[in-house]
């Protein structure tokens, strides 16, 4: 035991030394463009062969970044890159989670065959669709304005929404909102579905936060005590199979981790946002009396 | 039930703000209708933009579709593959390139991430920095990175004189994108640089699922470090592998970026690609038909590719 306890700092430093070599090749290239972005031309060749060249010395400007703004219409760019990405990333989560949400929660007639053509199109490289792509939306209509009338135009070349609309949608993201959407126990929207909430509020409601969207619909102060099992719903909520992985850390103190999540205005999903949320052991049923007075403390009180 | 508890809500609570409950479990047709119309708007950009180009790449594969052609595109059969089998020698070196470079990227840029993951796994100081660190060529765009390294590579350019240094002078120093026999070479320590940060992490994710009392067990049975790691880490990160490997085989078919900016397919064709030549050859030189039949057989070898991964790294029981 002692000569473990002794041998330990040498042997961590031995840990260090392979992640330090390899820090270097990681970092070389990067820190070489940080030093060079401030030097001339003339002074980044001179400094090659020396050590030189990854420091911030010698003739130092930051007229390189001036001409970033002379050369090309940067601000421009940066606008275009901004919105493309912006209306991808919008459109792609409405459209992706709703159909994820129709394929994992809703009977309807075709579901088997749409989620088999997603699962197909997750083994198809985009490389070998780009070529037609770019026969598709060269001949594609769109509805333009002449003036105040609106005509029919046919290609999407050197556009915006060339950039964004073949773009949206995502079979990959469809399938993780759908895996996802499957884990949420039902109880939880049939809760919503009895306290009135639309399809449509139950799925924006699951944006918001799973947990906070059954609570705020049962916020009714003449109602009193609920049917049993929608008392039960937020404990549900821990069924979901990430959170049941093993515990790394040894199992915690269960009633103590509950007062500790439950305690909070935020919710469950407080843990989401850890680095180890998805690690934390689920609460059993057993800790439904806890849970059941933390709840209406915590959940329900504005913090 | 649910029924029962809807209607005591609505008349107890004596008409309450907002829409009217709703008994929609009850309704499949409702919910048949609510289900088609949250999956059109999906399935709609999925057929146009994913599943339509798909087929009709593989229509446009065996005519002679140009892409500004004055003629409609004709149905020419098996042309276009007789033409990249027997007569395209770009194409062949391309072929052998891309299977090379997968063959040489899968297990050093796979192999090298499991190494930084076991590295970063461990209980020390500052183990986030160096994940960072590991981390930061990833969140680098590849056209960024790969106009960094061409200007590292150069002749006078900071790859040969550090070389130099370490030799103590007597590394003369080479154009390395320049020379046939390093251009590929050059690109592969270029890619898994860029690209084993992401896959540290994916080994990272799989190595924090083994429970602490795996190896506790193995420590009291009394076995080495190394009979650890070769009979409870491997064995339990096989579902992890099996992702890397898929993903580093696709990624590596794949391979265009950096070509296409370091060495645009040379010198004399030492780089080209599957995807490079898909690009070229259906765009700037518009031969649509015979672009689509190169990305069909593209398609074709990452999908035996996978296949055959899967077969293999399948559980035996």
């Amino acid at each position: 035991m002692a000569a473990t306890i002794i041998k330990a700092p040498a042997k961590r430093m031995w840990a260090y030394a392979p992640m330090t070599v390899l820090a270097l090749f990681f970092l070389f290239p990067i820190v070489f463009m940080v030093a060079a972005s401030l030097k001339t031309d003339h002074q980044i060749f001179a400094d090659m062969n020396s050590v030189k060249a990854f420091l911030p010395v010698g003739e130092l400007s930051l007229d390189n970044y001036a001409a970033v703004f002379d050369r090309v219409p940067f601000w421009r760019f940066l606008g275009n890159t901004l919105f493309v990405t912006f209306m991808v990333t919008a459109l792609g989560l409405v459209v992706n989670s709703m159909c994820g949400y129709a394929l994992a929660r809703m009977r309807w007639k075709g579901r088997g065959l749409v989620f088999g053509l997603v699962i197909a199109t997750l083994v198809l490289p985009f490389d070998t669709t780009i070529v037609p792509m770019v026969y598709l939306v060269a001949n594609l209509p769109w509805i333009g304005f002449d003036g105040p009338t609106p005509v029919l135009e046919f290609g999407w070349l050197n556009t915006y929404r060339v950039q964004i609309v073949p773009f949206i949608v995502n079979a990959f993201s469809i399938f993780l909102f759908a895996q996802y959407f499957k884990s949420l126990p039902k109880g939880l929207e049939e809760a919503a579905a009895i306290d009135g909430a639309g399809w449509l509020r139950t799925l924006l409601a699951h944006h918001r936060s799973p947990l906070q969207a059954r609570v705020r619909h049962r916020r009714d102060p003449d109602r009193g005590h609920l049917p049993g099992h929608l008392e039960r719903l937020p404990v549900a909520a821990h069924d979901r199979p990430e959170r049941r992985a093993a515990p790394r850390h040894g199992r915690r103190p269960v009633l103590l981790l509950a007062r500790h999540r439950l305690g909070r205005g935020d919710g469950l999903h407080h843990h989401d946002h850890r680095a180890d949320g998805g690690r934390l052991p689920r609460l059993p049923a057993r800790v439904h009396p806890v849970h059941r007075r933390r709840r209406h403390e915590g959940l329900n009180s504005p913090h | 039930m649910a029924t029962t508890v809807a209607e005591r809500t609505a008349t107890t609570a004596a008409a309450p703000p907002g829409p009217p409950p709703r008994r929609r479990r009850s309704h499949s047709r409702a919910e048949q209708r609510a289900g088609a119309a949250f999956a059109v708007p999906g399935i709609v950009l999925l057929l146009v933009f994913v599943i339509g180009p798909a087929v009709v790449s593989l229509v446009l594969a065996f005519t002679n579709a140009r892409l500004i052609s004055p003629t409609p595109p004709e149905f020419v059969g098996l042309e276009n593959f007789q033409r990249a089998f027997t007569e395209d020698a770009t194409f062949h070196r391309s072929l052998l390139n891309t299977l090379l470079f997968a063959a040489v990227v899968v297990p050093l840029q796979g192999g090298l991430g499991l190494v930084l993951a076991l590295l970063v796994n461990q209980n020390l100081a500052g183990r986030n920095v160096f994940r960072t660190i590991f981390f930061l060529p990833v969140i680098t765009s590849m056209v960024v990175v790969s106009l960094l390294w061409r200007f590292l590579y150069q002749e006078d350019g900071l790859v040969n004189a550090a070389l130099s240094m370490l030799t103590g002078g007597a590394w003369a120093g080479q154009a390395w994108l320049a020379n046939p026999s390093t251009a590929m070479g050059a690109i592969v320590v270029m890619s898994v640089w860029q690209g084993v940060g992401f896959h540290m992490i994916i080994w990272l994710a799989g190595l924090q699922t083994i429970p602490e009392e795996v190896y506790e067990a193995g420590a009291l049975d009394g076995t080495t470090p190394w009979q650890r790691f070769r009979h409870l880490t491997l064995p339990l990160l096989k579902p992890t592998s099996v992702f890397v490997l898929i993903t580093i085989t696709i990624a590596a078919m794949s391979l265009f970026v950096q070509v296409n900016i370091m060495t645009g397919g040379g010198p004399v064709g030492s780089t080209s690609t599957l995807v490079l030549q898909i690009v070229q050859k259906g765009f700037q030189q518009q031969q649509m038909g015979y672009g689509a039949a190169l990305s069909l057989i593209f398609f074709c070898i990452v999908l035996a590719l996978a296949l055959v991964q899967r077969r293999l790294t399948r559980d035996k029981d």
